[in-house]
């Protein structure tokens, strides 16, 4: 692929600067460019790594009504806007999440004429396939594609780019130092979008909320996510939108990379067994609702456990009922010899299984059912378990042990609905737009939908480089 | 075909099916590459990965390499997934390991089919010396093979090698089938085999779901899939001048040499074109192909199939062109060479992907 390591003879002038590489400044760029202005696109990460976060991602959550081949039926605005407000603390700015919905309905249309490849809903993807679109190969391959349009279309992309200062004139951004390849050089913008994504690969940011617990945080996405512009924007007097201490955080492997990980570590043992702390002590409801819904709360539940540690145990009876581990499992007759395993206290552990397995109803294996709520609780006992509460006494058992995933932070620079991005003293930046991971707290405060990361991205994208173009083109 | 040197890095033979279990656990608790072809669903209804689970999916694999230009955990990711470069180093030891009897040591590689053809060639030679002494040497030797060889004569000498490399084909195919599948009489399905036919025919899972081969470069594209189907469209006109021949010498009585304008030279003609172009096509996209993708036995086998393949279609299109003229006899022997070596090779070689990938996709349409 035609990229440059390092950007000799580049122009230091430039209609439009992206700053990031991910779904959201490439949708910038595109959009710019369709604008008819001049795109430079700095990525932080080198070729291999392109593309931060949305390497992870596989699907866009859109308003569609009525189903097509790739979504099996309609998915329209009222439903939407209430899954939304069903999560987390639910919207934060109403008339930029109203928007974003309302803009999501062109969003598969646009993708498509910009190199996007669909997949047609199969088992995998079935329980998703009404309400979100997926990207055949997932995201890694949407990118690809947009990579070569943007490529073909003018974009200048430059790897191995990082921005290390923000200089601002007022409320213009007048220059941008860009290390890349070793080289300072200063790059002067008539507009920025800065689609750099959050902080959630710099623990050093994250422990100022987290204290030493952020250590033993495991990051899914990119290294380079590591907050720079970011935190240069909140510097220079940006305001910002989201929760602070807010991420969404999934659990996964314990033995898996400390980043970039991706999809592959996380675990779906969770509502089929137990899950326990280093105390080998049960501490939240494992049954508590049907697994896509509760999937986000592992993290953040882990995270509060002592040594933000914790090990999940099933038995015979349900392997084979969800996606195997990809480092395996511990595996053992007896529970004592399981605990030894984990480097557990082998009578608690044994005890807190009996105690499980107590509570758990005589007919709890015939009623089982996964793919409902079955209503299988646990009778006392703290916490319960209220769904899928089989005993484990089949051996031999098997245990993961399990680390918190942090996949992205809240906390961004507020925005307008021009994707400008807003000075905490009340006015703006005249010519610094923001779109992505970096502004999705306008839209989220906490909580999470599958897919609409993706969905954020694409529609502020678009704003933002439609607005930066119209800025440099007045 | 040597295919002895299945190392792909630091791999060695024995560890190839443990890296190719590795790489697969982790893209089955991935599975974002199911759109592309039937390898990625197979996978997901497996929850532990037997080495004749590892053979099935590598045969099925069309190595379109869409999987490999997708995945977020190719190197420089420590994951260090290659799917498609697992999958053929894996192939290479299915052409070795499931033909019975082996192939013997001093035919293994160039040298061996060098060694092959020259003792082919010195045979027919010989045997023409024996039996057409009047008119192998004669000045008016021209345009029929029986100047060369009679009738009978001719046709064992190619048939034999066509038995025998059948043979070798058929208890290969059993043998497969036993490790990837099991019992032999689940092969009695007529509408799968129709199905399956159809499918490989068509090249269907050369697709990537839709999105075309990242293939030679990084950019998709259909190439591969037509020059594919231009070599196996050649190959069957070919054989269907074969046939034409026989019928007109054994039903009609005609003899050769046939008219130009006549089914059998007209079709080995449109025939040795498509392969010479699907050839030419396949071996340019080879050489332009991206390194690291594929085992560099895998791209030995590769070479020596196309080479082979452009060394029958050019022979035997010469075989024709000079029908006419004192070197006739001469380029015959050569084609006949080529023929008879192609034939005992075969199921030795690369050529054995038809077979073991149409099983594969047979299994696949079955346990569907």
């Amino acid at each position: 692929m035609p990229a440059d390591q390092v950007p000799d003879g580049l122009p230091a002038s430039w209609d439009v600067v992206i700053i990031g590489g991910g779904n959201a400044a490439l949708v910038s760029a595109l959009s710019a460019r369709d604008a008819g202005a001049s795109v430079l696109m700095l990525e932080r990460a080198p070729v291999a790594f392109r593309g931060g976060n949305s390497r992870h991602t596989r699907n866009v959550r859109c308003v569609h009504d009525e189903g097509d081949d790739y979504n099996t039926g309609a998915y329209g605005y009222e439903e939407m806007w209430a899954d939304l407000g069903g999560v987390g603390t639910g919207t934060n700015d109403e008339s930029l999440a109203k928007f974003t919905l309302d803009d999501s309905r062109s969003v598969p249309a646009w993708m498509t004429a910009h190199g996007a490849a669909w997949q047609k809903p199969l088992t995998g993807t079935l329980h998703l396939g009404r309400t979100n679109r997926f990207f055949l190969g997932g995201g890694k391959a949407l990118l690809n594609s947009y990579y070569r349009t943007a490529e073909r279309s003018g974009v200048r992309v430059v790897y191995d780019a990082f921005v290390e200062r923000l200089d601002f004139d007022d409320d213009r951004c007048s220059a941008l130092t860009v290390v890349s390849g070793g080289e300072k050089r200063v790059i002067r913008p008539k507009a920025v979008v800065c689609a750099s994504g959050g902080f959630e690969a710099n623990i050093e940011w994250l422990a100022r909320y987290w204290g030493e617990a952020a250590r033993n945080y495991h990051i899914r996405g990119p290294v380079y996510n590591d907050g720079a512009v970011l935190a240069q924007l909140l510097q220079a007097g940006a305001g910002t939108a989201g929760e602070e201490r807010g991420f969404h955080a999934i659990a996964v492997d314990a033995r898996s990379p400390k980043f970039d990980g991706g999809i592959a570590t996380r675990l779906d043992n969770i509502p089929f067994g137990i899950v326990v702390n280093q105390h080998s002590q049960r501490f939240y409801d494992e049954g508590e609702d049907i697994w896509p819904k509760r999937y986000a709360i592992w993290g953040t539940n882990i995270a509060k456990q002592p040594g933000q540690i914790a090990y999940g145990l099933w038995d015979s009876k349900v392997t084979g009922l969800f996606l195997p581990p990809m480092y395996g499992a511990y595996r053992a007759a007896t529970i004592t010899d399981l605990a030894g395993q984990l480097g557990l206290d082998p009578a608690v552990l044994a005890d807190t299984v009996a105690k499980y397995n107590a509570g758990v109803p005589p007919d709890a294996v015939r009623k089982f059912d996964p793919t409902r709520l079955d209503g299988v609780a646990t009778a006392g006992g703290t916490p319960p378990k209220s769904n899928w509460a089989q005993p484990l006494d089949r051996p031999p058992y098997f245990a993961v042990p399990m680390r918190p995933g942090i996949t992205f932070t809240y906390m961004g620079v507020r925005i307008d609905d021009c994707a400008r991005v807003q000075r905490a003293d009340g006015g703006r930046f005249e010519n610094v737009f923001a779109a992505g991971e970096i502004m999705s707290g306008n839209i989220l405060s906490t909580g999470y939908l599958a897919g609409f990361g993706m969905t954020i991205g694409t529609v502020w994208g678009r704003v933002a480089g439609r607005e930066a173009g119209r800025y440099v083109g007045r | 075909m040597s295919v002895d040197d299945l190392s792909i890095g630091h791999l060695i033979t024995g560890e190839l099916f443990a890296e190719a279990k590795r790489q697969l656990t982790i893209c089955n608790a991935c599975r974002y590459c199911e759109g592309y072809c039937p390898v990625w669903p197979s996978l997901t209804t497996l929850t532990d990965i037997s080495d004749g689970d590892v053979t099935h999916l590598s045969n099925l694999c069309h190595d379109c390499q869409d999987c490999f230009t997708a995945c977020m955990y190719t190197a420089p990711h420590e994951f260090a997934l290659n799917p498609p470069e697992i999958f053929s180093a894996v192939r290479v030891a299915t052409y070795r390991d499931y033909s019975w009897p082996p192939r013997p040591r001093w035919a293994r590689g160039i040298p061996g089919i060098a060694l092959l053809t020259a003792a082919v060639i010195i045979v027919v030679l010989a045997l023409a010396v024996l039996l057409r002494s009047d008119t192998v040497t004669g000045p008016h030797a021209a345009a029929s093979p029986y100047h060369l060889l009679p009738y009978w004569a001719l046709f064992s000498v190619v048939s034999a090698p066509v038995a025998w490399g059948a043979v070798v084909a058929v208890i290969a195919a059993c043998r497969y089938w036993r490790d990837v599948h099991g019992p032999l009489g689940a092969l009695a399905r007529p509408l799968t085999w129709l199905a399956a036919l159809r499918d490989g025919a068509r090249l269907r899972y050369m697709r990537g779901g839709g999105a075309d081969c990242t293939y030679p470069g990084d950019e998709p594209s259909g190439s591969r899939r037509s020059y594919h189907l231009w070599l196996v469209g050649g190959l069957a006109l070919c054989f269907a001048a074969t046939v034409a021949a026989g019928a007109e010498q054994d039903f009609a009585g005609w003899q050769p040499p046939y008219p130009f304008w006549s089914a059998p030279p007209l079709l080995g003609t449109l025939g040795g074109l498509a392969m010479i172009a699907g050839c030419a096509g396949l071996l340019a996209g080879k050489r332009a192909s991206v390194p690291g993708r594929s085992a560099p036995a895998m791209r030995r086998a590769d070479y020596l199939l196309l080479s082979s393949l452009l060394a029958l279609a050019v022979t035997g299109l010469l075989t024709l062109v000079l029908r006419s003229t004192p070197v006739f006899l001469a380029i015959l022997v050569i084609h006949l060479g080529t023929v008879i070596t192609c034939f005992a090779v075969a199921p030795y070689s690369k050529f054995m992907h038809v077979i073991y990938r149409l099983l594969s996709i047979y299994k696949y349409r079955l346990d569907a």
